[in-house]
This record gives structure tokens, sequence and C-alpha cells, in this order.
């Protein structure tokens, strides 16, 4: 009876103890002490909503109604919505160019890599401490701060604003393209992969051609 | 043979284990968001403590059955985790049914498993199985290719009396 509990011991105990030092250690860990989700308040979005066999979740109409619940959760969490021809009337611009005009990404590492706005900054919500330190000063520096993740149901971008702003960004500057990259690969606008570069001419000249072809800037 | 096929069984649930979990700790707010819509954690240090210690503990678990030690205990812990998983996947799907509109195995969500969008059905009669190899194995006595099937540690001998004098 003895050895049974320590049997027990060993597979739960010990698969407790280590569980939580990997997570510890891992790089991609998660944080337990911290309140990931604080700033998500009511009507909250889900990130996989249950579907029906076989449904197309690319149905026209479903994404405009992901916005529409979106938008409704910006005004619910005070936080200001910009359209996606705004947004393209932006990108492109002498402010976007002098970072007066900020875009913030923020989907994870690996989803930036794949593809982003040209020139957006990398901030991961969950992992806020590896971005925060090159984000912030340009935060400071910018007159707008755009900041999106991907699209209708997601709610990431929303909660990095709130990070901003508990950072000190006035909540005057801090927008949020609700479209996010689904919106932006929708419309065929240019894309960038891989870490973020300054090389704003080559995304210039693909805006001001009036070029709708998603290329692939930098693989 | 018979031992055989069940070794391989043990093996390939362990190895199912690993694969689900090791994927899980590859992307563990995705799984922390997952978990988070079942409702069933509201406190965040809940939340963040079972996004954070289960997927590890899939692996370890899957490890134990892979390598074959404390066979029946690992397979129980197993069993009980599959049955706790399929209580939230039907209780998930029920709200769903629930709503209306739905046939129930109609319905397919992301349920957290580590294998993406899955139909609800198919994957509650495949944790039911698993479940039931795990409770199964539990039961068995013959472990063959297992490391250390019974975690035993040597007792201390009671004193030989015959050679004490009268």
């Amino acid at each position: 009876m003895r050895q049974n509990w320590l049997e027990w011991l060993f597979v739960c105990g010990a698969g407790f103890s280590l569980s939580i030092i990997m997570n510890y250690h891992s790089r991609n860990g998660l944080d337990i002490s911290r309140d990931y989700f604080a700033a998500s308040v009511g009507n909250r979005p889900s990130s996989s909503p249950p579907s029906r066999q076989g449904e197309d979740t690319a149905e026209p109409g479903a994404f405009e109604t992901e916005l529409v619940q979106a938008l409704e959760r910006l005004e619910q969490k005070g936080l200001q919505p910009i359209s996606t021809g705004e947004l393209v009337a932006l990108v492109g611009s002498p402010d976007w160019e002098s970072g007066r005009v900020m875009l913030v990404d923020a989907r994870n590492e690996t989803l930036f890599h794949e593809s982003h706005i040209p020139g957006a900054y990398l901030f991961d919500h969950y992992q806020m401490e590896r971005h925060v330190d090159e984000v912030l000063p340009m935060c400071q520096i910018a007159d707008q701060v755009i900041v999106y993740c991907s699209g209708g149901h997601c709610e990431d971008s929303e909660l990095a604003a709130n990070d901003l702003l508990q950072f000190g960004v006035s909540p005057s500057k801090v927008f949020i393209f609700a479209a996010g990259m689904r919106g932006w690969i929708d419309g065929e606008y240019p894309l960038a992969t891989g870490d973020r570069e300054d090389d704003f001419e080559e995304y210039r000249d693909l805006i001001s051609s009036g070029q709708r072809v998603r290329t692939e800037v930098k693989p | 043979m018979k031992s055989t096929g069940l070794a391989s069984i043990r093996i390939l649930i362990g190895a199912l284990f690993l694969y689900l979990g090791w994927s899980k700790t590859q992307d563990p707010v995705m799984f922390l968001k997952t978990i988070r819509e079942f409702d069933v954690f509201t406190a965040p240090v809940h939340l963040n403590i079972v996004a954070a210690w289960l997927p590890w503990f899939e692996v370890w678990c899957g490890m134990l059955l892979i390598l074959g030690v404390a066979v029946q205990t690992t397979a129980v812990t197993t069993g009980l985790l599959l049955v706790g998983f399929t209580g939230m996947i039907l209780w998930r799907a029920s709200q769903v049914y629930a709503a209306g509109g739905i046939a129930f195995c109609a319905i397919q969500f992301d349920c957290g498993c580590g294998s993406g969008e899955v139909k609800v059905c198919y994957k509650l009669l495949q944790n039911t199985l698993l479940a039931l190899c795990c409770m199964g194995m539990a039961f068995v006595r013959d472990h063959r290719w297992a490391l250390w099937p019974k975690i035993t540690f040597p007792t201390p001998h009671a004193p030989d009396n015959s050679t004490l004098p009268d």
C-alpha cells in the first residue's frame, strides 16, 4: 500500500513539479501570476467559435459580422477604431515613414514573420517583455499608434493596446485596426515578411503605383 | 503474442500523449485561449496553472507510458485525464447544441486537444476508446518492453530471531 502511494506521488507529484519547472524554463512559457485577459470585458470574442461540420468559415458576411462585433467591443472598451481605407491612406505617407504613424502587430512572432503590414513593430501581448523596450520609445514619438492582430474575433490587438495605455501611451493616439491582417490580405495590399525592416522605399513604390498585389518584400 | 500487443497499445497511447502534449507546449498561449473558452476556470491563476501544467504533464505521462515506468498508475492517470477532457468537450458541445440550430454530431471546434478543429462526435468516441484502453492497461500484470513497470523500493528486513540467544 505504501509503495502504491509512492508510485502515485512519483507520477502525479513529480509530473506536476516537472511541468511547472519546464513551463518556467520554456521560451514560450506562461507567467502563472499574470492576468492575461485583465483588459477583456463583456462580449468576449471566441478565437475558435464552434461551427457546423463542413461550414466554410470564410463565407461572405461572416467576417463582416465579426467586424461589427469587434467594433462594438472597441466602443465598450473606449478604444478608437480605424478603417482599412484610413489605414491605406496612412501607410506610404510621409508620416508613416517618419514614424509619426506607427503600426503595431499584436500577433505572435511566428505569424509576424510569415507576413505583416510593412513597417509594423512586433508587440505580442503574451510575451510583451520581449518587445516593450523597442516599441515603447517609438510610441512616445508617434502621433498615431495603430494596433492590429488577425482581425475579426481576434482580441489580441485590444489587449496589446491596453498594455500600451498602461505604459503611459496617450489614449488619444491609440487606434485599433479591427479588420486586422485578414482585412489587409483580403484587400491585397503589400505585405512584408521576416523581421521588421525600414525599407520604406520599396513599400512606397508598391503603394504609390497602386499595386494591389500581395507581394513578399523580403523573404 | 498477447503481451506484445498490449505493449504496442501502451507505446502507441504514450506516443499520442507525447505528440499532443508537445504540440501544446510549442504554443501555450493558443492552449490558454482555448481552455478559457470552456469557462471552467474563472480565476486567472487557475487558468494559467492548467495551461502551463497540462501540456507538459501530458508529455510526462506519454514518456512514462513509452518507457514503461509505473505503468498501472500512469495508465489510470492518463485515463482520468481523458475522462476529464471528454467531460469538458461534452459540456461545451451540449452548450452549443442547446443554443440551437446545429445537429450534435455536426458541431466542430478546437477543443484544445492539440489536433486543431475536430468533429465533436469523433473526438468523444476517440477519447472514450483511449480512456477504456488506459483503464484496461491498469489491470494488465504482464508488462513487456517496460523499463520499470512497478516502482518498488527495498523494504527493511525483519530481524532474524533464530540467531538471537535464548
